[in-house]
């Protein structure tokens, strides 16, 4: 904490340095090793093995080749997922969200390990994969790698504290004569990255709710349901409209619903910053961050930040947010003038 | 983008209106194929009538400025990117203008002459 003030870009690099070791290095090994295991075992196993558990033994089967490749994509996979995206996500700013995921992406990795050798280790020797009843201690062992893991993954990592955000220059208005009628309209949207990432899964979501409909007609509901949470969640979400005028400031979604109004009289700061939303709320979207500040932070840059009376500062990130606080600036002086 | 409308002014509020927009593509703040707010929403806000809003973009459009596409609403158009470029030789002008105490007004005239 008295090592990070001196030098945010030197922690910022450390942490970086930090996830990659902790977060694809270490899962590679890990991932290496679960790899080797399966191979050493795999003569031993039965053909077909048992690869999936419901509630009365063993349901699903496959070669036993398909734990070398089990082992291998979800080893990797979903550690370099993680880390790609929170790489790419905080370049010049750090926060907790970065370090959890860097430690939960050794979780998984530890997890995927110990599923992918210990079914396989469970079953050597056997005849018949549907004697492999008792899948519950490998289980447990997982989840016990899980959670041991992601400790260590965020003990390993440092603790840099989030960046404060950069101060914008203000652009300076002409100030409001009396009678005057002066507002500032905008639209904040998401970054064109965040649309594709969203797109994906939607994607993927639609994809899902295809392949039920194909296998599990009964179960539709349940893939149908999220869809339609998800679909109107995001598009309350996507896009909003801002607007500063003599009323405060007014963040309405193009849907209409959910908005945010900050009356005048409840503004006790305005200015415009440059806000890092992964770093500082832990992602995109309307957010709550750890310090109380409420956020309809849609993507990375410009943000206008306004300070409540007795509430958490509102963050907006949009286009134009040097004017936009601006254009409340001059109204709070406007009215302090008035008084 | 920035409006400012004085209802105490003699000029007219729709003309107001288009003279806003017109200073934020000078000034650079917005510029083709940015959306302007939908002529309802702007009318709310600087509380005039829907008219006077949509008479405004209507103005814009006119001038080459903006397009008003149905669904679609007003948007900057193409031809609006060489008004930045201009922005500091129209500042310049009435700059010098105003050091030899010649209007803006005036200046407005000259140039209209010119082209005429």
């Amino acid at each position: 904490m008295t090592s990070t003030a001196l030098d945010p870009a030197a922690d910022v690099r450390r942490a970086r340095r930090a996830l990659i070791v902790v977060g694809l290095i270490v899962p590679a090994v890990l991932t290496a090793v679960a790899v080797a295991l399966v191979a050493l075992w795999m003569p031993e196993l039965p053909d077909p093995a048992a690869m999936h558990w419901g509630a009365d033994g063993v349901d699903g089967f496959a070669p036993p080749a398909a734990y070398l490749w089990l082992a291998a994509a979800l080893g990797l996979g979903l550690p370099l997922l993680l880390v790609m995206t929170t790489l790419s996500m905080a370049r010049t700013q750090w926060g907790v969200t970065a370090r959890f995921l860097g430690a939960l992406a050794l979780g998984l990795s530890g997890f995927s390990a110990v599923i992918a050798a210990g079914s396989v280790w469970m079953q050597r020797g056997l005849e018949d994969a549907a004697a492999a009843t008792n899948v519950l201690p490998v289980m447990i062992g997982a989840f016990c790698a899980l959670l041991v893991l992601s400790a260590a993954g965020w003990v390993l990592q440092p603790d840099v504290a989030t960046t404060p955000a950069v101060t914008l220059k203000t652009a300076h208005l002409r100030s409001i004569a009396a009678g005057e009628r002066v507002v500032w309209m905008g639209t904040a949207t998401m970054a064109r990255s965040g649309a594709i990432v969203i797109g994906l899964a939607g994607v993927m979501l639609i994809g899902v709710t295809g392949v039920m409909l194909l296998q599990a007609p009964d179960k539709l509901w349940i893939p149908l349901l999220v869809l339609i949470v998800v679909g109107l969640a995001l598009a309350a979400t996507a896009s909003f409209r801002v607007r500063a005028g003599a009323d405060g400031l007014t963040v309405r979604s193009q849907l209409g619903a959910p908005r945010l109004h900050v009356p005048l009289d409840e503004i006790t700061s305005v200015r415009a910053i440059e806000c890092h939303p992964f770093a500082e709320f832990g992602g995109v979207g309307w957010r709550v961050g750890l310090d109380g500040r409420t956020g309809i932070v849609l993507r990375s840059g410009p943000a206008i930040e306004v300070g409540r009376r007795g509430k958490g500062p509102v963050v907006v990130t949009v286009d134009g947010a040097e004017t936009a606080a601006a254009t409340l600036e001059a109204h709070l002086e406007h009215r302090g003038a008035a008084r | 983008m920035l409006i400012r409308v004085d209802p105490d002014s003699p000029r007219p509020l729709f003309e107001q209106i288009a003279a806003s927009v017109r200073g934020e593509v000078l000034a650079g703040r917005i510029g083709p194929g940015d959306r302007l707010p939908a002529a309802r929403d702007l009318a709310e806000a600087v509380e005039v009538n829907v008219h006077t809003a949509l008479r405004a973009y209507q103005e814009l459009r006119d001038e080459g400025l903006v397009e008003l596409r149905r669904g679609r609403g007003a948007v900057i158009s193409a031809s609006a990117a060489p008004l930045a470029d201009l922005a500091e030789e129209i500042a310049a002008l009435v700059r010098r203008g105003a050091e030899l105490g010649v209007t803006p007004a005036t200046l407005a005239a000259l140039i209209k002459e010119m082209s005429s």
